[in-house]
């Protein structure tokens, strides 16, 4: 198919969203990680509530890609770390400074 | 009920017709609940659709996109792909050409090639009018098929032949008359 600006628009949709489910999957693998930690009640709570909303959120993307094309994998999509920057503002933070921002701004 | 001297009974002519009546209005009970459950279910798709796409909508951080966006009866890609459906029949009467098609016949090749299913057959007749028709009478239009059938002849299906760029011009026409014209004085 010719790069119509249809065609590269739909590209660049596509693109937009496999991003924003590899970031998902990223979250959600930290999360895990933070969740098999010991946590205050509240505090476990929220994380909880965020990995409800992160795997919502994550099956209407999946349910998004598949209307580009049925025949799409997206479960196959892997695991990207940008969603980071938003807790580091910019800073390189440590493994546990990024876990107390991480869980501090879920309250 | 009275009794013929067969011996087999004999409904009387206005219960005949009333149980005629009765099955066919149960028929087309019938033909509606299936209507009505397909397309049940294809307003759940289509609802789960949307609720996955205003759900996506929030997570760009432009959650008001639902609301403003209107209402487009979108090009159904039943076919494939935009004028689809005009390329088919175009194949097809130009592989039978110079024999011609009745649209019947047609409908039911659409039906064998894009796996089309109707529910009742109002609704393939619509089809059959609306879409195929329509594409029919626009390639008429376009002076690439030719109307073999009288339109006044009502209850018969519309005959088509191909007739493409193989018709032949005015200037090809007086050209071949100086040919026809030696063969008649043989």
């Amino acid at each position: 198919m010719a790069l119509t600006m249809t065609r590269t628009r739909t590209q660049s949709t596509l693109n937009k969203f496999v991003g924003l489910v590899a970031n998902i999957n990223g979250e959600l693998g930290f999360l895990a990680e933070l969740l098999a930690q010991e946590h205050p009640e509240d505090v476990r709570a929220r994380l909880l509530a965020r990995q409800v909303k992160l795997e919502a959120d994550k099956a209407t993307l999946f349910e998004t890609i598949l209307q580009f094309d049925p025949g799409l994998e997206p479960g196959r999509i892997g695991a990207l770390q940008e969603w980071k920057k938003f807790y580091s503002r910019g800073r390189g933070l440590t493994k546990s400074a990024l876990a107390t921002r991480y869980a501090r701004h879920q309250l | 009920m009275p009794e013929s001297i067969s011996g087999q009974t004999r409904a009387s002519p206005h219960v005949r017709w009333l149980v005629n009546k009765i099955a066919v209005v149960k028929g087309d009970l019938a033909r509606v609940d299936t209507e009505q459950a397909l397309l049940e279910a294809r307003r759940q798709r289509l609802l789960h659709a949307l609720n996955a796409l205003e759900s996506v909508s929030a997570q760009v951080s432009r959650p008001e996109l639902p609301a403003i966006a209107p209402v487009v009866q979108a090009h159904n890609e039943r076919y494939g792909g935009r004028g689809r459906l005009r390329t088919w029949i175009r194949d097809v009467l130009q592989g039978i050409a110079p024999e011609s098609i009745d649209t019947f016949t047609l409908l039911a090749m659409a039906e064998a090639a894009f796996q089309l299913e109707f529910s009742s057959d109002k609704l393939r007749q619509n089809y059959c009018r609306n879409t195929l028709g329509r594409a029919l009478r626009a390639m008429l239009t376009a002076k690439e098929v030719e109307r073999l059938h009288d339109l006044e002849t009502a209850n018969k299906p519309g005959v088509w032949r191909w007739v493409g760029d193989k018709a032949p011009t005015l200037a090809e026409l007086a050209s071949r008359a100086d040919e026809v014209e030696s063969w008649h004085s043989r």
